[in-house]
């Protein structure tokens, strides 16, 4: 049996309720002025994850899906390492490239070009990595001779697909997508999802989050669905697209 | 010996060189527009506060000192520099928010590769000096290179307080408004526009507590009086250089977790 490359366990996450924390020396001030806050008092917390469980292993599709605020996104951050977990534990055994967000870091007047290394080095990669992926990142994203115009010019489409083109070329094990698929025309979309799956059959790792049922049944291999804070579904991609189109109707 | 190794190893993003490099010259190319016009366009503006100072002390009020333009400049570009550093590393992780809440990337690598930047146009500023103070005879040796000593001296000071001001920016917004405060403050309790040896023998104590103080006089040392500085003002900039380092540090590991969710 193969060890899973995403471990977690138990894992519960909350925040402090905005409102309870003081923003400004204004606002601490004021509060101080009313006695009305106490720095050693914890204020409410508000669970956004509780007590979920799963592991991913090598070589899996894995979908995850869950209604607007669900914490799918929380879940990703999570696992990525931008958050830390209130209790419970993720381990993670493998480099993991979140594509949570197109075109990190793009600067507008640089030119396509140039973006593509600022990008590649904010994506925690090096200099030899992205040289040797440049050319598959050219022919990806289509740009042609646009490429050494400066990002400012492009249209949206265009530097999303620079940034997917970068993102999804980079030689990392593991893919963690949020739903960054959201942009660009139909054509691309399918484009990038037959990407993530030529990737996929290439034996790497795909954790996909997603709102779409029928992406998750025509590409996964196992599908998760969160609701309330908790995992409510962790199986077959089909079952779990069924289930989640039940819960959400 | 190892924990030493790897905070440091941390603090100066040596396993980040690729990342820096290109941000730095993201920067630099953003900022001045890829030409070396567009880096004296950055050096103008403490350039005209200088000559403004010139004016007014020199001219109006006639301030008793030689070479008062090169002792102004020497001030005032190195000043311009630090606060200029601490201000803008102070936003970098609340004006990078979109950036460092979607990719994880360690966050003093912003910092640092703000105050690396600032640092770059700070260096155009040693031409500049050496002619002002060559053209009025100041001498100039071997030891006119302990500018450099004291630029990474403030350079480390801003950098090790901007690291510790970015996350106060996360957790009181308003810090930026009571530091654009502070740092007008800050200006003048520090010699850059008067020297050293104005200050009443009584207070010189106390602007040893001024961890920029020794640095700047230092530089205004080099470039008027065309010596070498005191080892008193080697060594206190030095130890002021070391303490804030080790604040940083035990900020960039205690307080860096968790900071993301408050954004």
């Amino acid at each position: 049996m193969t060890e899973p490359v995403i471990e977690v366990k138990n894992l519960t996450k909350s925040f402090d309720h905005w409102l309870d924390q003081p923003h400004s020396f204004k606002n601490l001030l004021t509060r101080l002025s009313k006695g009305k806050w106490n720095p050693f008092v914890v204020g409410k917390q508000y669970t956004v994850l509780n007590d979920v469980s799963f592991d991913i292993y090598p070589g899996e599709f894995v979908g995850i899906m869950g209604r607007n605020g669900a914490g799918k996104s929380t879940l990703l951050k999570l696992i990525s390492g931008i958050y830390t977990p209130t209790r419970g534990t993720i381990e993670t055994r493998s480099i993991i490239a979140p594509l949570i967000e197109l075109g990190a870091g793009f600067h507008p007047d640089l030119s396509g070009y140039e973006n593509i290394f600022l990008n590649a080095a904010i994506l925690g990669f090096g200099k030899k990595a992205t040289e040797a992926i440049l050319p598959a990142i050219l022919e990806f994203s289509e740009l042609g001779e646009q490429i050494h115009k400066p990002v400012r010019n492009y249209s949206s489409g265009m530097m999303a697909r620079l940034g997917f083109s970068v993102a999804i070329n980079l030689a990392a094990p593991v893919l963690l997508v949020d739903e960054i698929l959201a942009v660009g025309d139909a054509g691309f979309q399918a484009k990038c999802l037959a990407k993530i799956d030529e990737m996929h059959r290439s034996g790497r790792t795909i954790v996909l989050i997603t709102h779409d049922p029928n992406a998750i049944e025509r590409h996964c291999s196992r599908c998760i669905v969160i609701e309330n804070c908790e995992k409510v579904y962790d199986g077959n991609a089909r079952d779990g697209a069924e289930y989640y189109k039940k819960l959400v109707m | 010996m190892k924990l030493i190794y790897q905070a440091l190893f941390d603090y100066f993003c040596f396993g980040k060189k690729f990342l820096v490099y290109n941000m730095v010259s993201r920067n630099i190319k953003s900022k001045y527009d890829r030409s070396f016009i567009g880096l004296g366009w950055t050096l103008l503006s403490p350039m005209m506060l200088a000559l403004i100072y010139y004016i007014v002390f020199k001219k109006i009020m006639h301030v008793q000192m030689e070479h008062y333009l090169a002792f102004i400049l020497s001030g005032v570009l190195p000043w311009a520099f630090f606060s200029q550093c601490v201000m803008e590393g102070m936003d970098s992780i609340v004006g990078n928010a979109g950036l460092v809440s979607k990719i994880p990337i360690p966050l003093q690598a912003l910092t640092f590769v703000n105050a690396l930047t600032n640092l770059i146009t700070l260096s155009a500023s040693i031409p500049i000096l050496v002619i002002i103070s060559a053209s009025q005879g100041i001498p100039l040796g071997w030891h006119t290179l302990l500018v450099f000593y004291f630029y990474i001296v403030l350079f480390l000071v801003a950098y090790g307080l901007a690291l510790v001001l970015s996350i106060g920016l996360v957790l009181f917004r308003d810090l930026r408004h009571v530091m654009t405060l502070l740092m007008q403050i800050w200006f003048f309790g520090t010699p850059v526009v008067y020297s050293f040896a104005m200050i009443p023998e009584q207070y010189r104590i106390v602007i040893h507590l001024n961890p920029v103080a020794d640095a700047i006089s230092g530089l205004h040392t080099i470039f008027t009086d065309g010596v070498t500085p005191g080892i008193k003002t080697l060594a206190v900039s030095g130890i002021w250089a070391l303490i804030f380092t080790l604040v940083g540090i035990a900020f960039m590991r205690k307080r860096f977790l968790g900071i993301l969710e408050k954004l």
